[in-house]
């Protein structure tokens, strides 16, 4: 004779995972180039898609030099979504030598489709690329200016 | 018989869970920082001071006695001399001298000059009377460095038609050049 049933089991599923550390370099800075500043504000804004300047308003003019979008490549877990965000909406960069300032806000955030998340390639990576734009003051001093901007990439 | 099936049960789940937490406490330090990571990026610009140019010299062809067709003479701008071309009219000296110019700006910035015009008049002063000047040339590349004090000087020539008979006078006249960074 069968003896009875005292105890009965249940089975319950638990996963967990383990991502790899996020690390994040920086492959280019946010540059804007050369200007002869005007008499008037003038703003210029790179487009993080295309990486390409242009002049909003204003009669600064452009003399060339370097331009080029800020650019982070991130590596991580193979196809873990990773996000990038900014730490600042706004900052101020200095001349070098002395205490003027330059407005740099409207930081653009995004790859080459322009997306802020995206999803580790299967080597764990992906690129994201930062614009932003500049304020010229009218008759701005002369000078080399600088500053710096934070970003946070994460997974998701 | 009853109360041993639940002390077993106990016992089960008390391994469960130490096994768990060793699980998780020797893998939490070396990856449990991993979830988002920060990066700083610069940014930089550069203003550069205006483009200023300053005039050095006029464009001087000197003095002339005219001939019976028209007679064209050319002002080098690399050395000043005066060259006729063509024509009769003779050329009895004065000053001839190239333009000058020097832009001053941002040191090593790379400059562009270009002429405003291809060709201007100039007038006879007191009178109405005009001799044609083209051709204006400048003293090597129209693309240069600004220096270390942030100069570079341009000199211009050009060239002078002088009429059959042309009317006696002193003639004068204008002509514009741009310099520009690139």
């Amino acid at each position: 004779m069968p003896a009875p049933a005292l105890a009965d089991t249940i089975n319950s599923s638990l996963s967990a995972e383990v991502r790899q550390p996020l690390t994040v370099i920086k492959n280019s800075d946010l540059i804007f180039g050369n200007f002869v500043a005007g008499a008037a504000n003038s703003d210029f804004r790179i487009d993080a898609v295309t990486g390409i300047m242009t002049q909003l308003n204003g009669d600064a003019v452009v003399i060339g030099g370097t331009t080029s979008r800020a650019s982070f490549t991130a590596t991580g877990t193979p196809f873990a979504q990773a996000n990038i965000r900014r730490s600042q909406n706004s900052i101020n960069i200095v001349r070098v030598g002395g205490t003027e300032t330059m407005r740099v806000n409207d930081f653009w955030l995004g790859n080459r489709a322009g997306l802020r998340d995206q999803i580790l390639d299967a080597s764990g990576q992906a690129t994201y690329f930062v614009g932003g734009r500049l304020r010229i003051g009218a008759n701005q001093a002369p000078g080399n200016y600088r500053g710096s901007f934070d970003v946070t990439i994460e997974y998701f | 018989m009853i109360k041993k099936i639940i002390i077993n049960a106990a016992d089960k789940t008390y391994r469960s869970k130490v096994t768990l937490f060793m699980a998780c406490a020797a893998c939490s330090l070396p990856f449990s920082p991993a979830i988002a990571a920060p990066a700083s990026g610069e940014t930089r610009t550069t203003i550069n001071q205006s483009v200023v140019v300053t005039k050095n010299a006029d464009l001087f062809f000197g003095d002339f006695v005219p001939g019976g067709s028209n007679s064209v003479f050319r002002l080098n701008p690399r050395n000043g001399n005066l060259n006729q071309r063509s024509g009769d009219a003779i050329a009895i000296g004065g000053t001839p001298t190239a333009a000058s110019f020097t832009a001053s700006g941002t040191p090593l910035l790379r400059v562009r000059i270009s002429s405003g015009q291809n060709r201007i008049f100039i007038v006879r002063d007191g009178g109405t009377e005009r001799m044609r000047v083209n051709r204006f040339r400048f003293d090597g590349r129209r693309n240069r460095s600004l220096n270390a004090a942030g100069e570079v000087t341009y000199r211009v020539g050009g060239q002078l038609r002088v009429g059959p008979n042309q009317m006696p006078g002193t003639y004068r006249g204008t002509f514009a050049v741009n310099i520009d960074y690139f």
